[in-house]
Formats: structure tokens, C-alpha cells, sequence
């Protein structure tokens, strides 16, 4: 049974190196555990979801500068924020890309651009970008609405922040806004998951 | 006389248009109905899509491998269209420069639907919604398989040759 498994694996391998493509990205579903991660900021210091004790849950955001889409949703991210920190859901912001491949998303550049859009929450280096593997994010922005329940932290939702990253005044559907909302509710999300659309992260190769 | 004239407006017309000064890119905008029946088309010829955006920089860099495919495989049945998910105030600034500085022959196309999770499964449900990505369909050979990453210009040759065999 051992050598039949073995074999099967080798042949994945050799499957995946034939084509060149990378498995199927892995990561949280919605119900499993997030575990905590410890990231630098962008003021130097080290940050922890355990940092925050009074929290109910977070919006843990990967994003970034370079990206268009990324670009278009800031000042909605900077919103949720303002809205929901206050309420017990902070944002979390993590840029997850390598920045060898993309220089506007380096640390420097992300001090300067949270600086200069006056960023209210932390925005971290994923500088392994081992929490962005462990979490399964594959876009900029990809989100993902933890909740604290007797202790632990679950994932209630993950993906877009909205249905329309061009026109924020045309938008229907404010999904991450009506997962928290629900939760604010003590009830559970009614949409658990949507495709974000964006820019793929930059994995080091 | 009046004859005349018409026919020397026609010449001139012809003149311009075969001298290919008048010549702008043609993009059409299209909603996720005509990009399904395109998908769809009951044919033995080997359609490749390509999404991507002129933002896009893995898009852009991998461009090139898409637009000279056809060429690779002389008299196959062989056709690349583009699939920009750019967005419709882009057009006439980005989409259509690039299309004409790249001089793309090949059919592009701008998908306006701007809530993707409306369609993207139509595409393909493995589909997260990163681009690149690409779709290779034989819907005679009922052959039909979704890239949703980058491709190599030697994979996409390689992949290609399978459903045109």
C-alpha cells in the first residue's frame, strides 16, 4: 500500500513538472481555524492577532500597492476599517508579494504609501509569504473575516470585498460588509465565499 | 457625372482603406452570453482565450506567445482570440493603444460584466479569478481545458498541438 502511494506521488510530481504548472493553491476553508501569525508593520514593530484582546474578529485583507484592483478597493478597505474596528472587526492588511518581482510593492514603498494615504490599520510584510500559503490567499485583494468563537479564531468568509471593483457608487452586493454584519448579529453569513478578483500574487519562484 | 463621382469616392475609400491608413483597432464589447456561444461554437477548429488586462503585467508579458500561436502551426485549424476584462472607461485609453502598437491581427475583445462573480464559473468553476488565464476548447473533438495561470510560450505550443492532433 505504502509502495502504491509512493508511486502515485511520484507520478504527481512528475505530472506537475511535465507542465509546468503549480498544484491547485491550498489553504483555509470557511469553518476552519486561522492561526495566528506574528508580521512586521509598517511602523518596524511585530504584529499579532493576539495583540488585540478585545477584538470579536478581523478583516484580515491581503493586498497590496501595485495593483489596479488593489488601487480601487483601498479607500473602500480604509473604510471597512473606520466602520468596523470600532465594532470589534479591525482590518488587517498583508502585502503577500515578492517584491523582487514587483518593486512598488517593496517595504519601503508600502511605508511611504501608508503613510501617505494615512492608513489606520496595520498594513505587514508576508516577507516568507507563509501566512498568505497557510491562508490560501491566490489574489490582491482576497479577504478573509475571522471570528472569535470560544477562543479560537474561524474563518466566516472569504473573498471579495464587493460586486463591482470600477464603480464603487454602482455596487449591490457589500459582501464582506454583510458577513460581519451578520456576525455583529450573532448569526452566520448568509454568502460564505465569493471569487475575489485581482492580481495574482507574486510567489517567489 | 453623378456616377462619376460616386465611383471616385468608392476609389478613394478602397485606396485608403487597402493602404491601411484608416485602419483603427476593432475591439467589441461583448457580455457573457456572446463570449459563451463563442466558446460553444460547434466546430472542429481549436479556439484559444485568452483573459487578460492591458494592467495585467504577467498578461502583457505573455502576450506575444499568444498573438504569433497561429503562426506556429501553418493551414491547423487554429484560432486565438483575446478576452480583455479591462474595464469599458479603459477602452479608448488603454485597450485600443495597445492593440494598435502591438498591430494584433488576432480578435480582442473587452468582456464588460463587472460583477465576476455573476460568470466566472461559466468559464470555469476552478476559476479564482486571477489572470492570466486561459481556455482551450475543440468542441468537435469535445475537448475543452482551462489555464487558470500563466503559460510558458513552450506549454502553450505543447497544449495546443494536443487538441489540433
Amino acid at each position: 500500500m505504502k509502495k502504491i502511494i509512493s508511486m502515485f506521488l511520484v507520478l504527481l510530481v512528475a505530472g506537475f513538472v511535465a507542465t509546468g504548472f503549480a498544484p491547485a493553491p491550498t489553504g483555509y476553508a470557511v469553518g476552519d481555524t486561522a492561526t495566528d501569525f506574528h508580521l512586521k508593520n509598517v511602523d518596524g514593530k511585530m504584529v499579532s492577532l493576539a495583540d488585540y484582546k478585545d477584538a470579536k474578529g478581523f478583516i484580515v485583507t491581503f493586498t497590496c500597492n501595485h495593483c489596479p484592483f488593489a488601487k480601487m478597493y483601498e479607500s473602500r478597505i480604509m473604510a471597512l476599517n473606520a466602520k468596523y474596528a470600532p465594532l470589534g472587526y479591525p482590518v488587517i492588511a498583508i502585502n503577500p508579494n515578492d517584491p523582487s518581482q514587483q518593486d512598488e510593492d517593496s517595504y519601503a514603498n508600502m511605508v511611504t504609501r501608508a503613510k501617505e494615504k494615512g492608513y489606520t490599520f496595520p498594513y505587514l510584510v508576508d516577507e516568507s509569504q507563509n501566512v498568505t500559503h497557510a491562508f490560501g490567499a491566490t489574489n490582491t485583494p482576497h479577504l478573509f473575516v475571522l471570528n472569535r468563537e470560544k477562543g479560537t479564531l474561524v474563518v466566516r468568509y472569504i473573498g471579495a470585498i464587493d460586486d463591482n471593483a470600477q464603480d464603487a457608487s454602482a455596487v449591490t452586493k457589500h459582501y464582506t460588509e454583510d458577513a460581519v454584519n451578520a456576525l455583529l448579529a450573532n448569526q452566520q453569513p448568509v454568502v460564505t465565499k465569493t471569487k475575489a478578483i485581482g492580481c495574482s500574487i507574486k510567489w517567489k519562484s | 457625372m453623378v456616377n462619376l463621382k460616386l465611383l471616385s469616392i468608392t476609389c478613394f475609400g478602397l485606396i485608403l482603406s487597402l493602404s491601411g491608413f484608416t485602419r483603427t483597432p476593432k475591439v467589441d464589447v461583448i457580455k457573457i452570453d456572446d463570449l459563451q456561444a463563442m466558446i460553444a461554437q460547434p466546430n472542429d477548429t481549436t479556439y484559444v482565450f485568452n483573459f487578460w488586462a492591458t494592467w495585467c503585467s504577467p498578461c502583457v508579458k505573455e502576450f506575444p506567445d499568444f498573438q504569433s500561436l497561429e503562426s506556429k502551426f501553418p493551414g491547423a485549424k487554429l484560432r486565438v482570440i483575446f478576452v480583455s476584462l479591462d474595464f469599458l472607461k479603459d477602452k479608448a485609453r488603454s485597450l485600443e493603444p495597445f492593440v494598435t502598437k502591438h498591430d494584433v491581427r488576432n480578435a480582442v475583445f473587452l468582456l464588460d460584466e463587472p460583477d465576476y462573480n455573476s460568470w466566472i464559473d461559466r468559464v470555469d468553476s476552478t476559476w479564482e479569478g486571477n489572470l492570466p488565464a486561459s481556455l482551450v476548447v475543440n468542441n468537435a473533438k469535445h475537448l475543452r481545458r482551462f489555464f487558470p495561470q500563466e503559460f510558458g510560450a513552450q506549454a502553450l505550443s505543447d497544449t495546443v498541438k494536443q487538441f489540433l492532433n
